[in-house]
């Protein structure tokens, strides 16, 4: 497009919304049939604006998980917005609650995969396994894990803090199967851990994560 | 009138419930997901926006104007928050300004580069292209085009006039045909 | 006279109640004090005796089912609620398929502070997905692929069941892609791919 061309670049838009004077219309119309930069513009971006109006993937669904997460963060937010009454403005900062799993370590999903995982260990006496379980909530004074391996105790077993500020792990002994859980903030909500593998509704409305533990490596 | 619907589950929810805020969630989880999704192309980090999206809404909802759409009120906010994370993305590593620019799109081969609307019919090459539009005339096409807002909802969450955000959307179509003619 | 009359009474009915009554008089633990306790009585404690006693005599081991029944009935199960969910964990148990889940699903709720009668729903549907899971591991089995770990399969197809899937369009996935490329993650640490394929 030539310089000369610019004013052409608003007849354009308005002449693709529809808005366009007759005496404007007729003026560009007389331009692009002169004019082969302006009319490849024009061709340009209604060729754009097809592939705009036609593009298949305008909504993306977000993962399952997200709406249980946004709703206890929500739930800490509530318990964060008493604490600024009596505590102090640093509470504000601290209701970034983004649950953040580091892992369910290892090999959990997969039999196949290579020998001697890092974290989990099998001890063959007890037919039970160790698996290591993170959890990160800055927000919170305690964290507890429970479920279908303490019998939804409501009291849950008590996780540690690591070194990490906002980092809390556990060590759990459990026999090979399949475990729904959810970890509890401050002795009292319950959230699903959002970054497990697995991921169901528990049927009253919430969502339990998945714990698979599967036997030794028995092919 | 869905409207009116949100208007009184916003309502609600300042009185206390709480609950009601989920029907909020459940209702514009999805399109805030996918405007964020789109704005950057990071799946990870829309997920983390839109759950700060609503927790901000849940925070401020006593400013919300009930005249105003609370959809628009919501788009609002979350454009707000991908500026603040842009900022904050551009502030670690600074982008030669050519990359930002789009200038390294690999192009998929199309068998007719003179036909862009085909071209871009790749879905996954038009994402990458809109991903690096200027911030303003990203967030208009995307309300415009996959969020179907009007011209006056798209003035309202931009806080700019009508006629200004005609031209965005068209300097905005015109960019992405000259991204596309650049990166060819 | 009569106090010989009595006597022998007192002796030869419980022991024809013995044989005459249904299973459940064999629980050895009494549950008439904590049913009274929490305002059970009558006919309604009779009936719910017996569904205890025929629990137990199913194989549930007593310990387990009276501290689980002490639990729910403290935490506010009515009559009907206990009989349902007794009469669920008996029906597994008769078919031969875990139990447990369906105590642990009872106390989830519990802990999550869920409304008794909500608690029994939830339980109940729970325990037909275990059920229409335990069919699925089963076709599963006989179109030749081994299970390593049925209870924790059944669970797993449960899960699966719970967020839609349908009986046989896991059973056709699963046949037709194999147990790792079916889209159901994790099945492939309980279920080993058969002789099939």
């Amino acid at each position: 497009m030539r310089r000369k061309c610019t004013r052409y670049e608003g007849l354009m838009e308005r002449y693709l919304t529809g808005e366009i004077l007759p005496d404007e219309r007729d003026d560009l119309e007389k331009h692009l049939s002169l004019c082969p930069d302006c009319s490849r513009v024009y061709r340009d971006i209604s060729g754009v604006e097809c592939a705009l109006r036609t593009f298949p993937g305008k909504m993306v669904d977000p993962p399952p998980y997200l709406k249980t997460r946004i709703l206890a963060s929500i739930e800490g937010e509530r318990k964060s917005l008493w604490a600024f009454l009596t505590r102090t403005v640093t509470a504000f900062a601290a209701i970034l609650a983004i649950f953040l799993i580091m892992a369910v370590y290892g090999y959990l999903t997969r039999p196949s995969s290579p020998p001697s995982p890092p974290v989990a260990g099998e001890k063959a006496e007890t037919g039970t396994k160790e698996v290591k379980i993170f959890f990160y909530f800055p927000d919170a004074r305690t964290v507890s894990i429970t479920g279908d391996f303490t019998n939804w105790d409501p009291k849950g077993l008590p996780m540690k803090k690591t070194g990490k500020k906002g980092l809390w792990e556990i060590d759990l002994k459990v026999k090979p199967g399949v475990y729904s859980y959810n970890f509890i903030i401050d002795g009292r909500l319950l959230v699903p851990d959002p970054q497990a593998p697995e991921q169901t509704p528990d049927g009253f409305g919430g969502m339990n994560s998945i714990l698979l533990v599967p036997k030794g490596d028995v092919s | 009138m869905s409207f009116d619907d949100d208007v009184r589950i916003v309502k609600r929810v300042r009185r206390g419930d709480r609950e009601s805020f989920a029907l909020l969630v459940e209702k514009y989880e999805r399109p805030i997901f996918s405007f964020i999704y789109h704005f950057f192309n990071d799946y990870a980090l829309a997920e983390d926006l839109t759950q700060e999206v609503f927790l901000r809404s849940y925070r401020f909802i006593r400013t919300y104007d009930t005249k105003q759409k609370f959809s628009t009120w919501l788009f609002t906010i979350a454009r707000n928050l991908c500026i603040d994370e842009m900022r904050k993305r551009e502030k670690e590593r600074t982008l030669p300004i050519d990359e930002v620019r789009g200038g390294n799109i690999e192009n998929p081969s199309s068998r007719n580069p003179e036909d862009i609307a085909e071209a871009l019919s790749d879905s996954a090459f038009l994402k990458r292209l809109i991903a690096k539009l200027p911030e303003r005339y990203r967030t208009a096409l995307l309300l415009f085009y996959f969020h179907e807002m009007s011209y006056e909802e798209i003035s309202s969450v931009m806080g700019i006039s009508m006629a200004n955000t005609k031209i965005i959307l068209f300097r905005a179509k015109k960019m992405l045909s000259d991204l596309y003619r650049k990166g060819e | 006279m009569r106090r010989k009359v009595a006597r022998i009474l007192l002796i030869t009915i419980p022991l024809l109640a013995l044989f005459l009554l249904p299973p459940g008089s064999f629980a050895t633990v009494d549950i008439s004090p904590l049913c009274e306790k929490h305002g059970i009585k009558g006919e309604d404690l009779t009936r719910l005796k017996g569904l205890y006693g025929e629990v137990v005599e199913s194989g549930v081991s007593e310990e387990e089912l009276y501290r689980f029944f002490d639990d729910i009935i403290s935490y506010g199960l009515d009559c009907r609620q206990l009989s349902r969910v007794l009469e669920k964990t008996l029906r597994l148990k008769k078919e031969g398929l875990p139990y447990r889940p369906v105590f642990r699903k009872v106390r989830e709720g519990m802990a999550k502070g869920v409304p008794p009668g909500k608690v029994v729903d939830v339980t109940l549907t729970w325990g037909k997905l275990l059920e229409e899971a335990a069919g699925v591991v089963r076709a599963l089995e006989e179109k030749g692929f081994s299970v390593s770990d049925r209870e924790g399969a059944v669970i797993l197809v449960a899960g699966y069941l719970s967020r839609g899937y349908l009986p046989d369009e896991i059973v056709e996935r699963v046949v037709t892609r194999g147990v790792k490329y079916a889209g159901f993650s994790g099945l492939e640490a309980f279920l080993g791919q058969g002789g099939q394929r």
